[in-house]
């Protein structure tokens, strides 16, 4: 009987993967590729190099002003280097860039225009536009679409990018005129422009694998009534890889997550021995200088030319410690991948594909644990597991996800202490509390004071007094030696370690002006001062992400979701907290554990705050820099948890309730891979 | 064996062993570091518009490298040797290093070795005190058959904490400021398991606590009251 039932089962998933293909193909073939099947046309090939009368080419030269960020980026250059001149006991001179000129206050950089003016003749479809010119740094262009004189869309830019010579833009437009202006670095021989127009018919695989995706995850939602009643981490398990393997596969090797590229270099050195080998696409990568693609045509020349430079044969070698520090061991996860994907000699994007998922695998499997282990709430554990943020931290090259996994599930075990307050501490609930914190505050140690909470551990939890003191004692030393790790780090290999090491230098070298010694000296020269700044910076932020202005959920630097996924998801944890299930027995953590609950988040955010004022802000500045949403993720369970009392019960069954929760994280995640990941770099 | 291990696998002995092991580890880190070199590169490359340039070896007037350690303990120099074509067989170089005109360290290394040119690792003895503003003298202990003897690279970059003289220089070069191409070598200790291991020992000794206490006396107490 039992058998048949799992026959049954499988056989309902088969006919659900044949629908949802079906479907999928469908779609794609007739609603996305309609313009292909309805226009159908050769592409056409331009010559702007004068030999076509429907092509005429203007150069010109041009003031392109340079952004915030650019001249920030020069800013931060040259403090560091004369830091570094000041170290070695040499004079700073600044260097001069002739490129660049000051014109009322604004900076500005000389560059070279190239318009060209396309005559189409007859009114074509334009799919895409391919712009094929040899440039040394990256270039960018404009286009005008136009149609019997008229501008029908002046929005479409693009790059071209140096690495690939190529900038191919998506125009989607009826037209039969165009202007295209090119701004660049260096003038650009019109005889090396080759420009294609294009309206093929070409199925998009990621819109395709989504589309199936996104039906197969409807489907569990409404088949899998057991799983939802009491193996939601099974769910949460299939939907998060789902999820994430859609994020590694549609943003590849864009490099878009917090400072992806720091910590994909830390992880691809660890995937060696002592001797380290970067290819020119390791370095590249390690350096920040992968280049983005924005579309599947440029996606495929960036991956060929990746493959070219991953070539080991003239790979660049160095060494390492044979000893790995120990804040680096959070990047195994991705160091697996690395190395598998070398062993396997898989293609570039391929092997970093691989350290992603080893990422997403392993924040998967933490989490797991996480909402196996929580009593009765384990709805809002799996909530904060399939948070936008964490799923895209999950599928990026980041140590993040194992830091908030980490200490989801110590927070999950402390708060299981806390409501059930008569039972004792087990061994292995102290190993596992403790060796979460203890994996979780590795590259993050200011998040131990959460596990602080453990001290107000009531006498009924041990067994005498001598175990009592001797576990809170062990508590506070766990603490306080990670704490104090972060002031005196253990010495490590390395030749710049007497500069690393040297905190009258310690300071965040990605900003102007950032001091550690400096900073925590005008903290203490004026303490009033700085806590009006850090009330006041706290507060701005809160009313940021509640009141408007900035989206919570963020998928790094490729966007965010509008205010109302922030309320929405607020509201669906609220009644998650507030309502216990139909029929389910729930307690609250008590007067004494909420307050101490709302004084360790205040103290731990202040502290997440200061750490930042102190290494990332410049000395005396009257804001603090670098703060972002996500540091806050880990306090959202006890704060959330504060909310539990035994009064209040919701009128929906467990496995309906999960249906809402799956369901509205499940609608807004890919909502946003839709949004952000598919339209902005797949099609 | 089987009875004693079945014994030993009860976390309350397992539990209060990996304690012990854990407090062995953070002891042990202290007393055996590992000791590693740190490389400051001090001159190795030329400027976009000098030229390299070679100072021969002699039997007789050593090329003599004056810097201030910056109160670090010199583990030792690395500089380039050029054998100009030559095996320089039975050719042995002596570093020394003079602290107040006094030698506190003599260094001998076979030229032979290498490669043609080669940037060898010379490690000095008695290295503790090279520190503070010492001087390095290389000449040539022996000479094998070689036409030309070996001599080391440099060139004419302005070293702030390094000053090089030669008496023996090639044509043209009589006058020009050079500068020997070399790292300093200095070492530091490490503790590569010290942050586990101390992290660990508390860990473990509160995971102790839960087993041993319920287990030896705990239980019979609150089953007393």
């Amino acid at each position: 009987m039992q058998n048949n039932q799992k026959w049954k089962h499988v056989f309902q998933y088969i006919i659900v993967l044949i629908v949802a293909v079906t479907i999928a193909l469908l779609v794609e073939c007739l609603i996305f590729q309609f313009p292909a099947l309805r226009y159908k046309q050769n592409p056409i090939r331009l010559n702007p190099d004068g030999s076509d009368d429907m092509v005429q080419v203007l150069v010109e030269d041009e003031l392109a002003e340079l952004t915030a960020e650019e001249i920030r980026s020069i800013e931060v250059e040259r403090d560091n280097n004369r830091i570094l001149a000041e170290y070695n006991g040499e004079e700073y001179v600044e260097p001069e860039d002739e490129s660049l000129v000051e014109k009322n206050g604004t900076m500005y950089r000389k560059v070279k225009k190239t318009t060209i003016s396309v005559d189409l003749g007859n009114p074509c479809y334009i799919h895409k536009l391919d712009l094929r010119a040899p440039v040394e740094e990256s270039a960018g262009y404009s286009v005008v679409v136009l149609k019997d004189g008229k501008e029908i869309n002046s929005d479409i830019y693009c790059t071209i990018e140096a690495k690939i010579d190529a900038g191919i833009a998506n125009v989607s437009e009826y037209a039969d005129a165009m202007e295209i202006e090119i701004l660049s670095r260096e003038e650009i021989v019109p005889e090396d422009i080759e420009i294609t127009v294009s309206n093929s018919f070409r199925p998009n695989a990621m819109r395709v694998a989504f589309m199936i995706l996104l039906l197969l995850m409807a489907a569990i939602l409404v088949l899998e009534k057991t799983a939802l009643h009491d193996k939601q981490e099974w769910i949460f398990a299939v939907t998060c890889f789902m999820m994430g393997s859609l994020l590694i596969c549609g943003i590849g090797t864009n490099q878009v997550s917090y400072d992806e590229y720091v910590h994909a270099k830390a992880a691809y050195k660890l995937s060696f021995g002592t001797t380290l080998e970067f290819t020119e696409s390791a370095l590249q990568m390690s350096g920040n200088l992968l280049p983005l693609f924005n579309n599947p045509e440029e996606r495929a020349l960036i991956e060929a030319y990746e493959n070219k430079n991953n070539d080991f044969s003239w790979a660049d070698i160095g060494s390492q410690s044979r000893f790995v520090r120990s804040e680096t061991r959070v990047y195994y996860p991705m160091a697996v991948g690395f190395w598998i994907g070398r062993h396997l000699q898989m293609g570039f994007a391929e092997t970093v594909a691989l350290a992603k998922f080893g990422n997403l695998l392993f924040y998967i499997l933490v989490v797991f644990f996480a909402i196996r282990l929580a009593v009765r709430y384990k709805n809002i554990v799996a909530l904060i597991g399939l948070l936008p943020n964490n799923v895209f931290l999950a599928a990026a090259l980041s140590y993040d996800p194992l830091v908030i996994s980490f200490l989801l599930l110590g927070m999950v075990l402390i708060i299981n202490e806390i409501l059930e307050p008569e039972r004792e501490l087990t061994w292995q609930n102290t190993l596992l509390i403790l060796l979460s914190f203890a994996i979780g505050c590795q590259s993050k140690p200011i998040y131990v004071v959460m596990a602080l909470l453990m001290l107000f551990f009531g006498k009924e939890k041990f067994a005498n007094r001598t175990q009592m003191w001797v576990f809170k004692a062990a508590v506070l030393v766990v603490a306080g030696l990670m704490i104090y790790n972060i002031f005196f780090p253990t010495p490590t290999a390395g030749s710049d370690y007497h500069l690393v090491s040297n905190i009258t230098y310690a300071g965040d070298k990605r900003n102007v002006g950032t001091s550690v010694m400096g900073q925590i000296e005008y903290i203490f020269g004026n303490p009033g001062v700085y806590t009006l700044l850090l009330l006041r910076s706290m507060g701005e932020m809160l009313g940021r992400y509640l009141l408007g202005g900035t989206g919570f959920f963020q998928y790094g630097y490729v966007g965010a979701a509008p205010m109302i996924a922030t309320y929405l998801v607020l509201l669906v944890a609220l009644w998650l907290v507030l309502f216990a299930a139909k029929g389910e027995k729930r307690r609250g953590i008590g007067i004494k554990f909420i307050l101490l609950n709302i004084l360790m988040i205040f103290g731990t955010a202040a502290i997440v705050w200061t750490s930042m004022y102190v290494s990332y802000t410049t000395v005396g500045a009257d804001e603090i820099r670098g703060v972002q949403g996500r540091y806050f993720i880990p306090m959202f369970l006890p704060f959330a948890v504060c909310f539990l009392n035994s009064k209040l019960e919701s009128r929906l069954e467990q496995h309906d309730r999960s249906r809402i929760v799956f369901g509205v994280m499940t609608v807004l995640n890919m909502a946003m891979i839709y949004g952000m990941v598919i339209t902005k770099m797949n099609i | 064996m089987k009875r004693l291990k079945q014994k030993l696998w009860k976390p309350y002995i397992i539990l209060p062993m990996l304690t012990l092991f854990f407090l062995a580890g953070f002891i042990g880190s202290y007393i055996f570091p590992n000791t590693v070199l740190d490389t400051f590169v001090i001159n190795m490359e030329e400027e976009e518009d000098d030229t390299e340039v070679l100072l021969p070896l002699s039997l007789q007037e050593p090329i003599v490298y004056e810097l201030n350690t910056k109160g670090l303990p010199m583990r030792g120099i690395q500089v380039g040797i050029n054998k100009r074509g030559y095996a320089q067989e039975n050719t042995t170089l002596v570093y020394a290093v003079y602290k107040e005109e006094e030698c506190i360290s003599r260094n001998v290394y076979g030229v032979a070795a290498g490669d043609d040119i080669q940037y060898v690792y010379l490690p000095f003895e008695n290295y503790e005190a090279c520190i503070g503003d010492i001087k390095i003298t290389f000449l040539l202990e022996t000479a094998g058959d070689a036409e030309t003897y070996p001599a080391l690279m440099a060139n004419h970059a302005q070293i702030e904490h390094g000053k090089t003289t030669a008496e023996n220089r090639p044509e043209g070069e009589e006058e020009k400021q050079v500068a020997l191409k070399c790292s300093h070598i200095y070492t530091h200790d490490t503790y590569p398991f010290l942050y586990d291991c101390r992290l660990l020992t508390f860990v473990f000794l509160a995971a102790s606590m839960a087993v041993v206490y319920p287990q030896r006396s705990g239980k019979e107490e609150k089953h007393a009251e």
